[in-house]
């Protein structure tokens, strides 16, 4: 029994691996971003992707679910984008004999991975017809309810510069991302691979190394992963320090924080945790590994109050003071 | 043995092995804090002089402190939690073995758990103790070791005020200021430099009495009482060589008739006795050359010269009797030999006199020491040994603690009489009724009755004894006093000034020796006719039953 957990990690790591060595063939430079990105897939998550236009965040969306061997479908969202352009809608059909009836049309919704490019040019009605798919999975239209094939996963872009004919998103959408990863400029040196790469008659070709049941096990594995209650005392910890004005919380949460993240971000640092775990060929988790997927699972959890938006305080250093000052567990 | 039990006695063992580290290292560091107390409490020592009795005082509660201290920090174990943790930290397992004890600590039924213990364990046996947790050479001990070093020599430190704790030495309970310690030196100069047969004895005793006290073996009240006695003792002889110039002066102005002496009786009259002998000796040269009613008149003058001596002239006396008689003979040659007698009796005098003028500056210079020591006792008036109290008391207090000093032949003046003759007379000191506690006549004050008391005729105060019952006539003073009280202005001063001026400093002058406009004789009737103590009662007695007869009439 052993040796088949132990072959379930090394299958887990191998795979993964495989996984995102197959996407950095396209996205060079982002890493860090492709590990992310692949370990919310497999926490069963969404992630939003935060970065200027050019840097490859469809790309990097396209490729993985070329590599992944799963539906893909892609949702431009534009201000004029109507919550049933996503989800689908009834459709009057006409039958051999000249019956009427209606026909749900399914909507780009229905596919394993989503993505939804810049999010943040949708309105909010528009952005709300995610939020069932994302938690639920499943569409309401209408009296019926329709499942969504797993695995689902959303990937969203938003552009943080341009605010003009933005939406920010509500908060409730915000907080159904396992992740909202940043994705900076490349270094120097991953440049001139991009442009070796994209600027040649041969373009990288990937290969499908991972289809839908193979990450349905996997996630099944990161789910068996046991945690001990110290360590989780110490998500838990992190969790409430983002909670102004209580007796966890961090002095600098207290002054620019107005909402801090909810139990959904425990169960992002957790799952993120478990699979940072099986990675690195473990089978708990560490107190490193919390703090390694904190960033990314906070981030867009914390509501900064009147005074951190005046003084334009960024998450991430409150995150960072919040990591520094809580001790690890003994 | 099973994954676990190995987990928890690898565990078990770095426990132990931390625990030992952290003892050495906290005793280490406890002693480099500790060690820090004595030695500025040595440093301070250099300046403050602490006594025996204070350094054991804080060495005990120092060493007792540091005890509680070390036995407090070596108590209490470690959780093995927290040594999984450390172990954690340095083998970088990752929280492994925290891990993997918790579960041990908190089993589940989980294949995930035991893979995760089992591989805890292969991690623990790689795992070496020693190199994990290295005994290591605190380095707070070289901080100790520096500070021991570092008290051991501030303790041979060659100052001359610096007292060697190792030797067990300590500064002396008292010690003497250095105003003091040079009044002590010219006191013992002084006496050395008379030649009185028990100067070298009251000098020894000086010395012994000033080591008893720093050695703490007196009190300093005690060693006030007898450098009083001693200085009492030298210049017991000041009236009696008073005694003896009033009755040289008396002698020459007889002399100083005939017309062959006056050379010689000028000098004796101003106290030069030594010139005084040189010119007896020129003039028994010449008595051959002197007429015989120059002669005669010298026989005369020497013969009468003689009558009376006061005590310590009667060698003189003689000698001025001897010459006399040997001149009315017309015995020249006995006549020389009676002057030569006498330039050796005059010479005699002088040394005794200077005898006396150095034991009684030896004397002044002990009452400055006794005041330097009355100053240094004065905040230890109230740590109950008996040292004077504090100004705040009552009078009759105060008269007490005067008492002891040597403010005597006042302690004994009945209810505060006053008395005219009398030094000890000042304004009612001894005897004055305290505010609190008044005093009935005839009854010492409590603190006063210790001393020895005198008499308001300034005789001797040791030999005095105290007074008996108070007189129960009225005192023309004492009425006096009271109209004056009664009458505010005209000169009365305030009561504040009486007060102040009962403080004011005491003249050591003795009554008999300030400036008068009396002749010798007048002033030799005024102290020959001092009434003696024994019969003072007798006459007051008298002097009360004929007021009763009076008052009967």
């Amino acid at each position: 029994m052993t040796a088949a957990i132990e072959q379930q990690v090394e299958g887990f790591q191998r795979l993964f691996t495989r996984v995102k060595q197959e996407v950095a063939k396209v996205i060079v430079g982002y890493d860090d971003v492709i590990e992310c990105v692949i370990m919310a897939l497999l926490a069963n998550g969404h992630v939003l992707l935060e970065g200027v236009p050019g840097l490859g965040k469809t790309r990097l969306v396209s490729t993985l679910s070329d590599v992944v061997h799963l539906k893909f479908s892609r949702i431009q969202f534009t201000p004029d984008l109507m919550p049933a352009d996503i989800t689908g809608t009834n459709i009057v059909q006409e039958n051999a004999h000249g019956e009427k009836f209606l026909q749900f049309q399914q909507g780009p919704i229905f596919a394993n991975v989503v993505l939804a490019d810049e999010i943040n040019r949708a309105t909010p009605k528009t952005q709300s017809a995610l939020l069932e798919a994302m938690e639920e999975k499943t569409v309401s239209i209408g009296k019926q309810t329709y499942k969504l094939d797993p695995p689902f996963f959303v990937l969203a872009t938003q552009n943080p510069l341009e605010m003009e004919g933005t939406y920010p998103l509500p908060e409730a959408q915000l907080d159904r991302f396992f992740m909202k990863l940043k994705v900076d400029y490349p270094t120097l040196a991953s440049l001139h691979t991009i442009l070796n790469r994209t600027t040649q008659s041969q373009e990288p070709e990937v290969q499908r190394v991972l289809d839908g049941p193979q990450i349905l096990e996997m996630r099944k594995t990161v789910r068996s992963v046991p945690i001990a209650r110290p360590v989780q005392e110490y998500a838990i910890r992190i969790m409430m320090a983002t909670h102004p004005n209580t007796k966890f919380s961090h002095a600098q949460t207290n002054k620019y924080v107005r909402h801090g993240a909810s139990p959904r971000s425990a169960q992002a640092m957790i799952v993120g945790g478990k699979i940072r775990a099986l990675l690195h060929n473990r089978v708990y988790v560490s107190s490193e590994d919390i703090r390694s997927v904190a960033m990314g699972a906070l981030r867009h959890r914390i509501i900064l109050s009147f005074e951190g938006e005046a003084e334009r305080v960024d998450p991430d250093m409150i995150l960072k003071g919040i990591l520094e000052s809580i001790p690890e567990p003994s | 043995m099973s994954d676990r039990d190995l987990i928890l006695n690898f565990l078990e063992k770095a426990e132990r092995r931390l625990r030992s580290n952290r003892r050495f290292n906290d005793i280490a560091s406890t002693l480099a804090i500790a060690f820090v107390f004595p030695v500025a409490f040595k440093v301070l020592d250099l300046f403050f002089f602490f006594r025996a009795r204070t350094i054991v005082t804080f060495l005990t509660l120092w060493l007792a402190a540091t005890l509680v201290f070390v036995i407090k920090r070596l108590q209490g174990k470690n959780a093995l939690s927290h040594i999984a943790s450390n172990i954690d930290n340095k083998a970088n397992l990752e929280d492994q073995l925290k891990t993997a004890y918790w579960f041990i600590e908190n089993p589940r039924k989980s294949e995930w758990v035991d893979v995760q213990i089992r591989r805890t364990a292969e991690a623990a046996n790689r795992l070496r103790l020693d190199a994990l947790f290295p005994r290591r050479f605190p380095r707070a001990i070289y901080k100790v070791c520096g500070l021991l070093f570092f008290l051991v020599a501030l303790n041979f430190l060659p100052l001359s005020l610096n007292y060697n704790w190792i030797y067990l030495q300590a500064a002396p309970p008292f010690r003497l200021t250095d105003e003091a310690r040079a009044s002590l030196d010219n006191a013992i100069k002084l006496l050395e430099r008379a030649k009185a047969a028990d100067n070298s004895q009251i000098a020894e005793k000086l010395q012994e009495l000033i080591s008893e006290l720093e050695q703490g073996d007196i009190s300093i009240n005690d060693a006030i009482k007898q450098l009083e006695e001693l200085q009492e003792q030298l210049e017991a002889g000041d009236i009696d060589a008073e005694n003896m110039t009033n009755g040289l002066s008396q002698m020459a102005a007889i002399l100083k008739q005939a017309k062959a002496l006056r050379d010689a009786a000028q000098p004796m009259a101003s106290g030069k006795l030594e010139e005084a002998a040189s010119q007896m000796q020129q003039v028994a040269e010449q008595l051959d050359s002197l007429s015989a009613a120059d002669i005669r008149e010298m026989a005369d003058r020497l013969m009468q010269a003689s009558e009376k001596p006061r005590s310590g002239l009667q060698e003189l006396a003689s000698a001025f009797s001897n010459a006399g008689a040997a001149l009315q003979r017309a015995d020249r040659q006995a006549a020389r030999s009676g002057f030569d007698r006498i330039a050796r009796e005059l010479q005699s005098l002088n040394q005794q006199l200077q005898d006396q003028k150095l034991r009684s500056e030896a004397g002044d210079e002990i009452a400055d020491l006794v005041e330097q020591l009355e100053e240094e006792g004065e905040p230890q008036a109230g740590d109950g040994q008996g040292g004077q109290p504090n100004k705040g008391e009552n009078k009759a207090n105060q008269s007490g603690a005067r008492g002891e000093r040597g403010e005597r032949g006042e302690a004994t003046e009945q209810g505060g009489e006053p008395s005219d003759d009398a030094q000890a007379g000042e304004q009612g000191e001894a005897g004055e009724p305290g505010d609190s506690q008044p005093l009935t006549p005839g009854e010492a004050p409590a603190d006063g009755a210790n001393g020895k008391g005198g008499n308001s005729f300034g005789g001797s105060t040791t030999s005095a004894p105290l007074e008996g019952e108070a007189t129960t006539l009225e005192v023309q003073l004492l009425k006096e006093a009271l109209k004056t009280e009664g009458t505010p202005g005209e000169g009365n001063e305030p009561d504040e000034e009486k007060e102040a001026a009962g403080e004011r400093e005491r003249s050591k002058l003795d009554y008999r020796n300030a400036p008068s406009n009396l002749t010798p004789a007048q002033k030799d009737l005024l102290i020959q006719e001092r009434i003696p103590w024994e019969n003072r009662q007798l006459i007051k007695n008298y002097f009360q039953a004929v007021k009763t007869t009076q008052q009967g009439k």
